[in-house]
């Protein structure tokens, strides 16, 4: 008859603590910095002469909860798992523990509690401190806190159980660190490769993370997701202004996230014990101790080898013969099933502890073959039509389009704009439609079109139930008198639409938050005198900025600009667009918003480069008097000539003189190009420049 | 009373233990001699609770060993190369070791002080591999275990040493009825403590006796026949060999029937002299066998 067993042995968590006191003394050293740092500053305040706000101390814990106790549990929660659990990776520790006159299931339990103890000493430690701090200095808020010790409570439970099961998972410390890892982290890295290789498959389908399983990520999803929501009553003078911001709450968004985590840490639990009761000693040393998880590792090592590797391989070697920006499929499967079957050597290699694994490995490698060849063209067979798919304009909630390519700077020179009325979505699916019909064209780089002409590059999103969808495509400028395709004159349309370019331009004041703005100043930026040869920017009265803003949506309604989106670089485009930018700035009211500490008054600016199509502009900052003579805008080409001649000592080529006589100066005004300019600055040029 | 019936115990496929059974009665000094990778310590491992056992039953006094923390508190165990807490003292372990067991005794404990003189504050990592085996006997023993599982027990120890430890496991055996299971590679180590030997090999029981089994069923004779004469024909003997006229027969019987049986051939001289363990083994194998040759040499 078996005699009563006891599930807790006093003196192995004893034992335990003692023995790795150097590990959560120092995580309890490292952490009471933090409210002894609070101490200071509250000294330094004057502690308790000031009216504190206890709630301020809350938003400290919310934020520690939400973005710092999650990053140090995941590492914190592998070293006390290593310290409770690592006699198991030892043949002759695991002799002691599992001789010693304690069951499986007393180890288990002592054990897992002696590692929660010395994963929640640190945090009890730093609580206690501040809790001390903050009592004393009247700042002491209790639900904080109460929220707080529940919070670091579950994930700290979470994230020990999940370094407990993978312990049992493992037979070795390399083994275990790297599964640990592999436990967090594989979810994202297997959508990000299966991402990978669909983008080199799919015309217009780019890599991009969408998160789909990030939940399995949970570091990741409570960074993501964990916030702390502060509520601001504004504090305003007698004149309206507002003097400062009172705290009235603070609330930890998401924070059922913790609960449900620990649920799960529940589950992992005993998952865990389900395998240490099971667990052979004789496993210590093994990189996988569970003999059905050994062909999951194997085979699971193969397919990620043969996803990463496959396609590093192909890009490294084969695709730059390939003409085209989607893969070959042939290929891609030779490039897989290399990579796919030394990732299943290395597998067995590790699972064997040996080199001498190729004996009757045929079937596995072959079974590895045969798995990346099929993933291979499955994917190449878009069963789900995802390189053709195009959303129904019903179901779009918004859009957005950007164009680059030939972008001189980031100041308009590229259309960038998110769209939601119905007009501007339905011409975006159009001219979708129309590059996917071209798709022939668009992707064969081998073509007299890719090699002879230009390309740009037009990224479309959707927003579709609240997912959004992202499709990447080249457009062809064509050179040397070939016509171009349809695409671009779609595009070439949206990037002149009134609408559209209004959104692109005037973005930084469309915001959903701003309910007002009004024009303060403008500038207008490397304004050159003929007389003196500066190069001066402009200051704008608001009278004159606002005249300025009217002319520009003038231009916009005109369709003048984006016209020279598609200009290809080069002199054609240099001769177009100006070198001196318009600067706009707005103060804007905002909506009020309770979870900033200041909300109301802004200040926006908005920045961007204007053409010789623009010639409504044009005509306003020289009726406005700017560009009265001697001054006057360099077109891009006639600044970098003038900055060559500085550069040579040349004489400034007359033949730039054209483009005086052009534009608004009379050609006779213009000075006589000759001598060089200043070393000195590019924005002082002597008289005998020209 | 310690029984292990039709035992099996594989590692991935190598067997390592094919279908053992044997018993070690109560207050018996049992040793369990094979070569290296016969299973010994496999053995071992699964009658302390290290191994769990793939087919058959191990049980100490009736009870299934695995999982019986009752059991496992009566049983003490010394490994070939046991494991100590780093940075730990015989102390320190000492006082493990006391809340583990409940049997433990401080009393017992201070006593053997005198006998290991190992100076216990010293950390154990730092001590000599035979020192380190004393230690491990020295909290072994103060266990008071009714069972004493000893892997490979006296390697690493001085002569003098050995003698003094063989000399407490069996004032245990004979004050309180300690039961103590022994393995050895070499037979001759055990041949002055034991009373009961199983030859284990490949993972099989080649042969298990009482020692006073083997013995009355062996004997060795020295013999000088008349007129300088050989061994006669029709004499069956296990072995003979001779040195000048004294022939040296082994013979399967005990002495009085082995002495009548050659009272026929009117010799000049019989002298019955005690055989060795490692000669009882030899002869009752066939003498050829590799792993007696292993265990012997």
């Amino acid at each position: 008859m078996r005699s009563k067993t006891s599930y807790f042995n006093s003196t192995l968590f004893k034992k335990n603590l003692t023995r790795f006191w150097p590990l959560w003394g120092g995580a309890s050293a490292l952490g009471v910095l933090v409210p002894l740092a609070l101490l200071v500053e509250l000294l330094d305040e004057g502690f308790r002469s000031q009216a504190g706000n206890g709630l301020e101390i809350t938003l400290g814990y919310y934020a520690a909860l939400s973005y710092i106790v999650p990053i140090i549990s995941l590492v914190y929660a592998a070293l006390c798992a290593l310290a409770v659990w690592h006699y198991l990776y030892n043949t002759r520790s695991v002799g002691l523990f599992h001789s010693l006159p304690i069951t499986r299931k007393g180890l288990f339990v002592t054990n897992f509690l002696s590692g929660m103890a010395m994963m929640l000493i640190p945090y009890a430690v730093t609580g206690g401190v501040t809790i001390l701090i903050t009592l004393a200095a009247g700042l002491f808020e209790p639900v904080g806190v109460l929220v707080a010790i529940l919070g670091v409570i579950g994930e700290s439970f979470f994230y020990f159980t999940s370094a407990t099961l993978v312990i049992f998972i493992t037979g070795n410390a390399f083994a275990f660190v790297a599964f640990y890892f592999i436990f967090h982290f594989l979810a994202v890295g297997a959508e990000w490769l299966v991402g990978e290789l669909v983008s080199e498959f799919y015309f217009g389908v780019n890599q991009t993370y969408e998160g789909i399983v990030s939940f399995l990520c949970p570091t990741y999803y409570l960074e993501s997701n964990l916030s702390v929501w502060p509520v601001y009553q504004q504090i305003t003078t007698p004149d309206g202004w507002i003097e400062h911001g009172a705290l009235e709450s603070a609330t930890l968004q998401n924070g059922w996230l913790i609960a449900v985590y620990a649920l799960v840490g529940a589950v992992l639990l005993a998952a865990a014990w389900a395998l240490y009761r099971r667990r052979r000693s004789e496993s210590a040393g093994d990189v996988v101790a569970v003999g059905w998880m050994k062909p999951i590792f194997r085979y699971g090592v193969a397919l990620c080898a043969a996803l990463a590797g496959g396609v590093l391989l192909y890009n490294l070697f084969v695709a730059v013969f390939s003409g085209s920006e989607t893969a070959w499929t042939i290929p891609m499967i030779v490039c897989m099933a290399l990579a796919g079957i030394v990732g299943y050597y290395i597998a067995s290699m590790l699972l064997a502890k040996s080199l001498r694994i190729f004996r009757g490995s045929g079937k596995g490698a072959l079974a590895t073959v045969i798995a990346a060849a099929a993933i291979c063209m499955l994917i190449a067979a878009d069963p789900f039509g995802v390189e053709t798919w195009v959303p129904g304009a019903e179901g779009i909630e918004q859009a957005g389009i950007s164009i680059y390519g030939n972008a001189y700077s980031n100041m308009g020179g590229y259309l960038d704009v998110d769209v939601s009325d119905g007009a501007a979505i339905q011409k975006l699916l159009d001219l979708h439609r129309t590059i996917l019909s071209e798709k022939e064209q668009l992707n064969n780089r081998d073509s007299d079109a890719w090699r002879l002409g230009n390309s740009a590059q037009v990224h479309l999103s959707y927003w579709v139930n609240g997912k959004r969808t992202d499709r990447s495509y080249p457009l062809l400028i064509p050179a040397g008198g070939q016509a171009p395709l349809e695409s671009l004159n779609k595009a070439e349309i949206l990037a002149t639409d009134p609408a559209i370019q209004e959104a692109n331009i005037f973005e930084q004041i469309l915001w959903d938050d701003i309910m007002d703005s009004r024009i303060i100043h403008g500038y207008l930026g490397d304004v050159y005198n003929r007389e003196t040869h500066e190069i001066n920017g402009v200051d704008l009265t608001p009278e004159e900025a606002q005249a300025l803003e009217a002319a520009v949506r003038r231009d916009i309604q005109a369709g003048h600009f984006g016209k020279t989106l598609f200009v290809p670089e080069g002199e054609e485009r240099d001769g177009l667009v100006y070198y001196g930018t318009i600067q706009l700035d707005y103060n804007v009211t905002r909506k009020p918003n309770p979870n900033r500490f200041y909300s109301g008054e802004d200040v926006r600016t908005i920045n961007f480069e204007i053409s010789t199509y623009c010639t409504e502009t044009l005509a306003a900052l020289k009726d406005l008097g700017i560009l009265r003579h001697p001054f006057q805008l360099l077109t891009r080409e006639e600044y970098h000539a003038l900055r060559d001649a500085e550069k040579s000592g040349a004489s400034f080529p007359d033949s730039y003189d054209s483009y005086y006589g052009g534009g608004f100066f009379p050609a006779e005004t213009v000075p006589a190009a000759s001598a060089s300019v200043s070393p000195e600055s590019a924005a002082v040029y002597p008289e005998e420049a020209f | 009373m310690i029984q292990i019936t039709n035992t099996v115990k594989r590692f991935d496929s190598f067997v390592a233990l094919d279908g053992v059974t044997l018993s070690v009665p109560a207050g018996s000094v049992y040793g369990l001699v094979g070569p290296n990778g016969a299973g010994k310590s496999t053995l071992i491992r699964c009658l302390t609770g290290i191994y769990r056992q793939d087919e058959g039953e191990l049980s100490i006094d009736g009870e299934p060993v695995w999982e019986n923390e009752a059991l496992k508190a009566r049983t003490a165990a010394i490994a070939d190369d046991w494991y100590y807490f780093p940075q730990a003292t015989i102390r320190d372990m000492c006082r493990f070791y006391r809340g583990v067991y409940p049997g433990f005794s401080m009393e017992r404990y201070e006593k053997l002080k005198d006998v290991f003189e190992i100076d216990e504050r010293r950390p154990l990592r730092r001590l000599s591999k035979g020192m380190q085996k004393q230690a491990a006997f020295w909290l072994a023993l103060s266990a008071l275990p009714d069972y004493l599982i000893l892997d490979e027990p006296v390697d690493g120890l001085d002569p003098v040493m050995r003698r003094q430890v063989w000399s407490l496991v069996l004032g245990d055996v004979s004050q309180r009825g300690t039961t103590v299971l022994v393995s050895s590679h070499n037979l001759r180590e055990l041949e002055d403590v034991c009373d009961h030997v199983g030859i284990l090999d490949h993972g099989k029981v080649l042969l298990e006796r009482s020692l006073a089994q083997l013995q009355d069923n062996m004997v060795k004779l020295q013999v000088v026949f008349k007129d300088g004469g050989g061994v006669p024909e029709d004499l069956t003997v296990l072995h003979a060999s001779h040195v000048g006229r004294i022939h040296t027969l082994i013979m399967r019987m005990n002495a009085e029937e082995a002495t009548n049986r050659l009272a026929v051939y009117e010799p000049m001289l019989v002298d019955a002299v005690p055989l060795t363990l490692e000669e009882i083994f030899i002869y009752e194998l066939g003498g050829a066998d590799y792993a007696v040759k292993d265990i012997v040499l």
